[in-house]
């Protein structure tokens, strides 16, 4: 490989790595508390649509994105009150809010927007930070991508920010852990787990915000296909903390990257193969590399 | 003994609790208790387990709220909805079980406590907070280290920073020393001494009445919900105190000396330990080529400051844990390789150190925790289908057997208080009539009527031939109940003496470690 192709799998593997991350970010914050969220594809799916659907309404990128974090949160909220409120079983809600969420934008689709052709946004313009984007090789992929790129890499350090430095995320760690002693010391604990939840929501939203409004410039149906299902995975295999997930990330978009340029070069391997191999390499990887951490005891365990 | 109560005269009452009531379904947990406490005070409160003392203390703090009664700080009637509340007025709380994370560290417990209390502070503070607090009261603790690599001593000692940080005027303990050595005991109820000279009220939850003797200006006794009376210690005795606590004495046995097993000495041994090693989670080894055997009729205590190898060992023979090198034979068989299942029907019988977490299963019903050994072959399946009736019937006798305080076979264990989560667990292991009975801390939390039950049911059982290793801090228990003791020190057993005749100061010495070379 040459050194520009490399520096085009590299802007290819970053700009696809920001709503995989938002959504993990989340989920991170979430599962910290110990709420788990199956639906995170569903969130995903959902702020994907949102976010197409305000910037059509309001002719602005910007709304878009904050529609989708309004889908987030509202599909976020329905798995607070099945599992906080009713005590439901919280993965039986996540699956049923992923089934609930492609029905639901997929009839939005028709209804709502129209052809799959027909609703096209405009996407984000890149931002070129000057001098730097000219290193070579790794400029253009670091310096010279969208703006909610550079939000979604800030937000990693911001979110071990949070959970490792601030008292709300101590608090947080304390409800996913042990959630009787954190409300015994005075934290209330269906607070800080709604708090959470409804974060991951609007992370979560913005990520499939930024897969549409960013990326494609148009919803189709099921447009994440299982990309929060990644971004679950990531979690575990990130050990439930942010610089962990954010390389399980990267190592799994490098991947994506690369099989998609194969892809555009005709290689001689089946396209099916091709799309495997992301998911085998991520598994394989952390599987073999990952140093195995404990997830937060209460996690999944209503309280 | 010295006592180290204050010994000050007292001022009006700083917290008074009139007439407060609790009750939990089936069970009237407090029944109209007035209580009040004085600054300057060491007041201790006892009573047999599920009396009601946690529960007392618990609505003190805002855990729970009455179903009626007062709370009046200095004479002011107050609504104590939750911890905030408690460190608002001045309560500081160091609960029965340990409510610290295990995951964080000290440092980030700590932060989180006054956090909850209302009272954050900076993150780069904490360390200076618990060197201050540590310095003033004697505590020592590592701010850096997660909680749940502490031992169970220094996961104490964090507790009462925690309550001590909130500078409260008033500190509740709820069986602080339960699971504290002697030399460590003795270190805690100094400090004790020392806040209530500066001016703390303290409330004291405590099994150990000679602890409370010593420690104590007053003492009040519930007994099954309601106040049975409060008096001043020094117009009081163990007598007069174990009377107030059980009603009737007489159905109390007295602990004595054991009476000298059936010479144990030339039988072969019924379970041997040789050479056994087990590498540490750290760096020290947890256990470094142990060898003893304990023959069949007799019951051998294994002495030792908390964290000296003594759990680690009963967990190795129980299965529990794998040895990294050595041999465990029950009956002349080698244990390796069998799993925990198949060790239970050779007849080995193991009460773990952790109720909570190791010994019962919180969300399943009283019946169901004494069945759980029993399930496949046992009494209680019919071709892997519960038998509930027979598990309701078992459950019915073992409960009068063993005097758990409980509503009846279908209550969680969960709410059940400290001391009857460990008789559950008592009546599960021995009801198999086992002939291998490990112990780790058996009396912990007991009331003294259900430690000297305990202690006449090992004797019983070491009197129809079962062999008894007993782990313990409490060495009065050990040298009540066990015919040789052997002490352990980092990993290592450094001492054995006779029962017959040791001595606890001879003992302590060997613990310490004076006496190994
Ligand atoms: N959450 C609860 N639900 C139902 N019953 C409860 C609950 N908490 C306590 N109880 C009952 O209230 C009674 C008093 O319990 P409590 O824990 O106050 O006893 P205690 O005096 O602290 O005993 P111990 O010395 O064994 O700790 C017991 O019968 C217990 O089973
Ligand atoms: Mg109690």
């Amino acid at each position: 490989m040459t050194s520009s192709s490399i520096s085009l799998l590299l802007v290819a593997a970053i700009s696809l790595a920001a709503p995989l991350l938002y959504a993990a970010l989340g989920e991170t914050i979430s599962e910290n508390a110990g709420v788990i969220n199956i639906q995170l594809e569903g969130m995903m799916l959902v702020g994907a649509f949102t976010g197409v659907y305000g910037a059509h309404v309001f002719h602005s990128t910007w709304l878009g994105f904050l529609c989708a974090v309004a889908g987030g949160v509202a599909l976020a909220a329905v798995h607070g009150v099945a599992c906080l409120v009713f005590r439901a079983n919280q993965i039986v809600s996540g699956v049923v809010l992923n089934i609930l969420a492609l029905g639901a934008t997929s009839y939005g689709l028709v209804v709502l927007l129209g052809s799959s052709a027909g609703n096209s946004v405009p996407t984000l313009a890149r931002v070129r930070i000057p001098l730097l984007s000219s290193i070579p090789v790794i400029g253009p992929a670091l310096f010279d991508q969208n703006v909610m790129v550079y939000v979604a890499f800030l937000l990693v350090p911001v979110v071990w920010w949070v959970l490792r430095r601030t008292g709300f995320g101590l608090a947080l760690q304390a409800v996913g852990e042990r959630p009787q002693a954190a409300s015994s010391l005075g934290v209330a604990v269906a607070r800080m787990r709604w708090l959470a939840l409804l974060i991951c929501g609007a992370l979560a939203g913005l990520g499939g915000g930024q897969l549409t409004l960013a990326g494609l410039g148009a919803f189709t149906q099921n447009v994440t296909a299982g990309r929060g299902f990644i971004a679950l995975a990531a979690v575990v295999f990130g050990g439930w903390r942010p610089w962990g997930v954010l390389g399980a990330i990267l190592l799994f978009s490098t991947a994506d990257a690369f099989q998609i340029r194969a892809q555009a070069f005709g290689a001689h391997i089946p396209y099916q193969f091709l799309a495997m191999l992301p998911y085998l390499v991520t598994i394989l990887a952390l599987a073999v590399l990952v140093r195995r951490r404990r997830a937060p005891s209460a996690l999944g365990v209503n309280v | 003994m010295s006592r180290v109560g204050s010994g000050r005269p007292h001022g009006p009452a700083l917290i008074a609790l009139e007439g407060v009531t609790k009750a939990y379904p089936g069970v009237l947990a407090c029944d109209s208790v007035d209580l009040d406490l004085r600054a300057g005070e060491v007041h201790a409160l006892l009573g047999e387990n599920g009396a009601g003392k946690s529960t007392l203390v618990g609505l003190l703090f805002g855990l729970q709220q009455p179903d009626s009664g007062r709370i009046r700080v200095e004479g002011a009637e107050v609504r104590v909805r939750g911890p905030r509340d408690a460190a608002a007025l001045g309560i500081g709380f160091v609960q029965q079980h340990f409510s610290s994370i295990p995951t964080l560290t000290v440092g980030e417990n700590l932060a989180l406590a006054l956090q909850g209390a209302g009272r954050p502070i900076p993150r780069r503070t904490v360390p200076a907070r618990i060197q201050e607090l540590s310095a003033r009261y004697g505590l020592g603790v590592e701010p850096h280290r997660p909680v749940g690599q502490l031992s169970v001593s220094g996961q104490q000692r964090v507790e009462l920073l925690k309550a001590l940080a909130v500078e409260p005027r008033v500190l509740i303990l709820d069986e602080p020393s339960s699971l504290l050595g002697p030399q460590e005991a003795e270190e805690l109820l100094e400090i004790l001494g020392r806040m209530a000279g500066d001016g703390l009220a303290i409330l004291l939850i405590s099994h150990k009445l000679e602890e409370v003797l010593r420690v104590s200006d007053r003492v009040t006794v519930l007994r099954r919900g309601r106040k049975v009376a409060t008096v001043e210690t020094a117009s009081t005795s163990e007598h007069e105190l174990g009377r107030l606590m059980v009603g009737d004495l007489a159905t109390v046995q007295e602990a004595g000396r054991p009476a000298a097993a059936a010479s144990p000495s030339d039988a072969p041994p019924r379970l041997s330990i040789e050479d056994l090693t087990v590498a540490g989670d750290r760096k020290a080894d947890v256990l470094r080529g142990v060898s003893l055997s304990v023959s069949a009729g007799e019951i051998v205590g294994l002495a030792g400051l908390e964290g000296s190898g003594q759990v680690e060992l009963i967990e190795v023979v129980a299965g529990v844990r794998t040895a990294t090198s050595g041999r465990v034979l029950s009956g002349g068989v080698p244990m390796a390789g069998r799993s925990i299942r198949e060790r239970q029907q050779a007849g080995i019988a193991h009460i773990p150190a952790d109720r909570r977490n190791d010994g019962l299963v919180g969300g399943l019903s009283v019946s169901e925790n004494l069945s759980l050994t029993e399930l496949g072959g046992g009494k209680c399946t019919h071709f892997g289908l519960l038998r509930k009736r027979e598990m309701t019937r078992r459950a019915q006798e073992l409960i009068a057997r063993y005097d758990i305080r409980v509503g009846g076979p279908a209550a969680l264990v969960s709410t059940l208080s400290g001391g009857n989560q460990q008789k559950v667990v008592l009546a599960r292991e021995l009801s198999r009539d086992p002939e291998v009975i490990l112990c780790a801390y058996p009396t912990w939390g007991l009331d003294f009527a259900a430690t000297s039950a305990v202690h006449a049911e090992l004797r019983r059982r070491r009197a129809e031939g079962a062999a008894v290793l007993v782990a313990s801090v409490d060495l009065d228990e050990l040298l009540a109940i066990c015919d040789r003791i052997l002490v352990m020190q980092g990993g290592r057993i450094v001492g054995e003496v006779s029962s017959s005749n040791a001595t606890a100061e001879g003992i302590g010495r060997l613990m310490g470690g004076v006496e190994a070379a």
